[in-house]
């Protein structure tokens, strides 16, 4: 029975990977994900859940036990938080290359030093060139769809490949929102069982991953790199589903929120996108036309939809919640594949980028204010001040 | 984990003979080993013993780059390359699929041989935490220490089974370190003795000893259980010793004590092979090549530690520190 | 389905909504720029990325998942490995499937009907550990050279 519960989002995550009926589950706690574990182990222990629940002895065991697992044909599930994602490293790129897709549940956290539980995009982001599906909710509905979605995608034939299904840690992981649960027959037709192409078996022997010579990396890469033209296909085509299925109106690949005559746009992903749409609500009640673009993907990166729809503004601005130390714009990651997207429109709009966030600092409705004038100030000026701006570090408050 | 729920193990029989032992090669010819090679000897062997019923966990190393080069693999039976640091975490996940696929429906057959063939170092170097995770968590699963006592395919360095006094390329030997390696070896099947209540049944192989081997392979398999064997794999380019005589090298060291062939299950242990009376280990160490800067002082340390090694054979077998349930 | 941004013109005046959905300012002025207006389309279109064309030579298994080999793996024959390669004597072989036993490249075989044992050419290394073990003294190395096939010459390295 359909039913709508207050839940936070790893509350929400674990009721997706429950419904998505996962069968190897592999723990290790860190914060903030944690949550998501220790619900599942309830479900598990009650009979709720069928599903293999092992205890990693760490988070590099974690993603090598479900790759196991998802190599067997079996559907695998497991998440990881700021440092134990980065512990888990190594494993990234054989998951993907090896075409396993299993899922990995994210609840950002800053990476060391020194421990900091709150919320950053940097661990995850920093696995974003290893060949995963990923991307951040913004709700804890959006949780419980994106690990749905996630699996129906990265399953697909012509997919075949891991998600980060990611999220802002405490922010989204540990405030509660309505969501609301389908029915068990709603997900059955949405998400089909996991078929494996050449699962390791003993009744039809196969090797996975022999060596391979230099001149054979070169295509397999490639065909690594062909596999996420395809991906856009098949998000499409989940989504049309999605949509159908359970009643909604989804845009697949980015939530574009009062951007039809918008002169300004911010460009943030993850639950501070809430702030920032209230934000946007009243600087509207002032006469200001701006919109916000949340791209649900980070991978693949909706490019042309991305430019489509910044395509009118006279100035954007990224939100970062994430550091590239020594990047192009001495600040996040967000800005340098958003000037990438919008280099080749006819018309340029002025790109800037705001730190904001970092450490799991709450970003506050004044910082968007603030951050409206200075893209006003640009467009007044007809000049990029800055490449990146440090909320809460400016000197000048006023722009 | 589920109750009462049936896997459909199934048991392998005894080896009588070489003659008996079963034809089908499920390591088959075709791979880029070195001529003499003992771990590939020892994967053979194991091939053979567990049957066409298994699924093979590869730790990159030796017994990974040689066996599969390039883009083709001797394995006549499933097989994954897991990273060195792994072998044990993805056996476990290959271990826990087949449970829920067998109680899903989706899988029907006799529960596969899971084995995870790891080198020294994927045993209990680099790759020590997931194999003692896997040995404690209880998975039926057949773990495989291949000892070739060095990293081997990226050169031959120094790994935590490599004896003391060998030269390695990380361990060479010169004025200020005269017998090159100074550390004694970490002992692989203590470390899992020692502290893991789940494991069955641990044990010790060599290749110049078959159907011994084969025999402790289909044992360790028919427990439901973690099990753990230790298997030397005397390797010609890395101890530097002529290819002919691999099988000679593993007799020797059994005969000399640097190897001791034993089982260990419900807390017992039970040697065999033990000599009558024990060559001096001089006459091991003189054909390999990474002992021949040794000095008597040198040699006589050797002597002494495996003298310690033997002595504690003959003692009451030791109680396992944690009780194992009685099989 | 993708919601599709509506089409404002940013101009003084009420907009109204033409029978195709676009919106008009209702000011002359404005409306003839309007009329001008391209049609507005992708203004990045998704085939920037082109494609990406692996030859059917070069492609690589899809994730390196390859089939397995049935009895010997043709892909990796050794057979120019050797510089030795050991002979039988079949009156001293007693048929004790040491030799079998003993080769880490299976390389003997008894063969049940003609009751020898039989020689892989194409894979033995030559190691010489078959000849080491005999105990009947039934093998013997002798030069590769000496034999008509000696040093196989491969068609691909390796």
């Amino acid at each position: 029975m359909a039913q709508e519960k207050l839940l936070s989002g790893c509350a929400a995550a674990a009721q997706g990977a429950k419904y998505a009926e996962v069968e190897v589950i592999c723990s290790f706690p860190i914060r903030p994900y944690t949550a998501i574990m220790m619900e599942l182990s309830k479900m598990v222990a009650n009979g709720e859940l069928d599903a293999e629940f092992l205890h990693g002895e760490g988070e590099h065991a974690q993603v090598s036990v479900v790759l196991g697992a998802s190599a067997c044909g079996a559907r695998a599930y497991t998440g990881s938080s700021g440092v134990g994602v980065t512990y888990a490293f190594e494993v990234y790129s054989p998951a993907a290359g090896g075409r396993y897709p299993l899922q990995m549940a994210i609840a950002d956290r800053t990476l060391d030093p020194p421990g900091d539980f709150g919320s950053e995009h940097t661990d995850a982001m920093s696995a974003r060139d290893q060949g995963w599906l990923m991307g951040w909710a913004a709700t804890p509905q959006e949780v419980f769809d994106n690990t749905l979605i996630n699996y129906r995608i990265g399953e697909d034939a012509r997919v075949m490949l891991p998600q980060f299904v990611c999220q802002d840690g405490y922010f989204l992981s540990h405030i509660p929102d309505k969501v609301i649960l389908p029915e068990m027959s709603q997900v059955r037709e949405f998400l089909p069982p996991y078929k494996a192409p050449h699962p390791l078996s003993p009744t039809c022997p196969v090797s996975h991953g022999p060596q391979i010579r230099p001149d054979q990396g070169a295509p397999m890469d490639a065909q690594r790199a062909a596999t996420f033209l395809e991906v856009p296909k098949v998000i499409k085509e989940a989504m049309g589903d999605f949509n159908r299925i359970f009643g909604r109106k989804l845009d697949p690949f980015i939530e574009a929120y009062k951007m039809e005559d918008a002169q300004y746009a911010f460009f943030i992903q993850g639950a501070h996108a809430n702030t920032c749409k209230n934000a946007i609500n009243t600087l509207r009640k002032q006469g200001l036309k701006v919109g916000m673009v949340r791209p649900r993907w980070l991978r693949p990166w909706p490019t042309a939809q991305i430019a489509e729809a910044l395509s009118k503004v006279k100035a954007v601005a990224s939100v970062e919640t994430s550091t590239s130390y020594g990047g192009a714009t001495r600040g996040g990651n967000l800005i340098h594949e958003l000037r990438a997207t919008l280099y080749d429109l006819p018309k340029r709009p002025m790109v800037t980028s705001f730190m904001a966030g970092l450490g799991g600092d709450v970003v506050l409705l004044e910082d968007f204010y603030y951050m409206a004038k200075i893209l006003q100030k640009m467009v007044k000026d007809n000049k990029t001040h800055k490449v990146v701006y440090w909320i809460g570090f400016e000197e000048e408050k006023e722009a | 984990m589920a109750q009462a729920f049936d896997y459909k193990k199934q048991i392998l029989e005894p080896i009588k003979s070489l003659r008996g032992a079963p034809r089908d090669e499920m390591y088959v010819p075709g791979h880029r080993t070195c001529a003499g090679c003992g771990p590939a000897l020892n994967y053979r062997l194991v091939a053979k013993a567990a049957g066409p019923n298994t699924i093979f966990v590869g730790p990159t190393g030796c017994m990974y780059v040689a066996n599969s080069s390039y883009l083709c693999t001797p394995y006549a039976v499933s097989w994954i390359h897991s990273q060195i640091t792994n072998g044990g975490a993805v056996a476990s996940g290959i271990e826990a699929a087949y449970k829920i696929l067998a109680r899903k429906k989706k899988y029907n057959g006799p529960f596969p041989n899971v084995i995870c063939m790891a080198g020294d170092g994927g045993s209990v170097d680099i790759g020590l935490q997931a194999m003692s995770a896997m040995m404690y968590r209880g998975h039926d699963a057949l773990f495989i220490c291949y000892d070739n006592e060095s990293y081997a395919n990226t050169g031959v360095q120094t790994s935590p089974t490599t004896p003391y006094g060998a030269q390695t390329t990380f361990t060479p030997p010169g004025k200020m370190i005269p017998e090159g390696k100074t550390l004694f070896p970490k002992d692989p099947p203590q470390l899992v003795i020692g502290g893991h209540p789940a494991v069955k049944y641990v044990a010790t192989t060599c290749i110049s000893y078959p159907l011994d081997l084969m025999n402790k392979v289909r044992k360790a398999l028919n427990y439901d259980g973690p099990t753990f064997l230790h298997m030397l794999g005397p390797c010609p380019k890395g101890w530097k010793f002529d290819e002919k005589l691999t099988l000679d090298m593993g007799r020797l060291a059994v005969e000399t004590g640097m190897w001791t062939l034993y089982e260990w299950e419900n807390g017992q242990y039970k040697y065999t092979h033990i000599p009558k009376k024990y060559k001096p280990v001089g006459e091991y160490m003189k054909f390999q090549g990474r002992f021949t800067h040794l000095k008597e002082q040198h040699i006589a340390k050797m002597q002494a530690f495996v003298d310690e090694k033997i002595s504690r054979i003959k003692a009451i077998a030791v109680e396992a520190p944690i009780p194992t349930p009685k099989v | 389905m993708k919601a599709k941004a509506q089409k404002t013109q940013k101009g003084k005046g009420k907009q109204v909504k033409s029978a195709k959905g676009m919106a008009r300012s209702s000011k002359p002025s404005v409306r003839k720029a309007v009329a001008k207006a391209p049609a507005r389309r992708a203004v990045v279109l998704d085939d920037i990325f082109g494609t990406i064309n692996v030859p059917e030579a070069r492609a690589v298994p899809f994730g390196a998942i390859t089939p397995a080999p049935v009895r010997q793996q043709e892909l990796f024959m050794t057979s120019n490995w050797r510089i030795v390669r050991p002979v039988i004597d079949h009156e001293k072989c007693t048929r004790c499937f040491t030799c079998y036993i003993a080769c880490p490249d299976s390389c003997w075989s008894f063969n049940e009907k003609t009751e020898k044992m039989e020689w892989n050419w194409k894979f033995c290394k030559g190691c010489q550990i078959c000849i080491n073990e005999c105990p009947a003294d039934a093998l013997k190395a002798v030069p590769e050279l000496d034999f008509e096939d000696g040093v196989v010459r491969l068609e691909k390295p390796f």
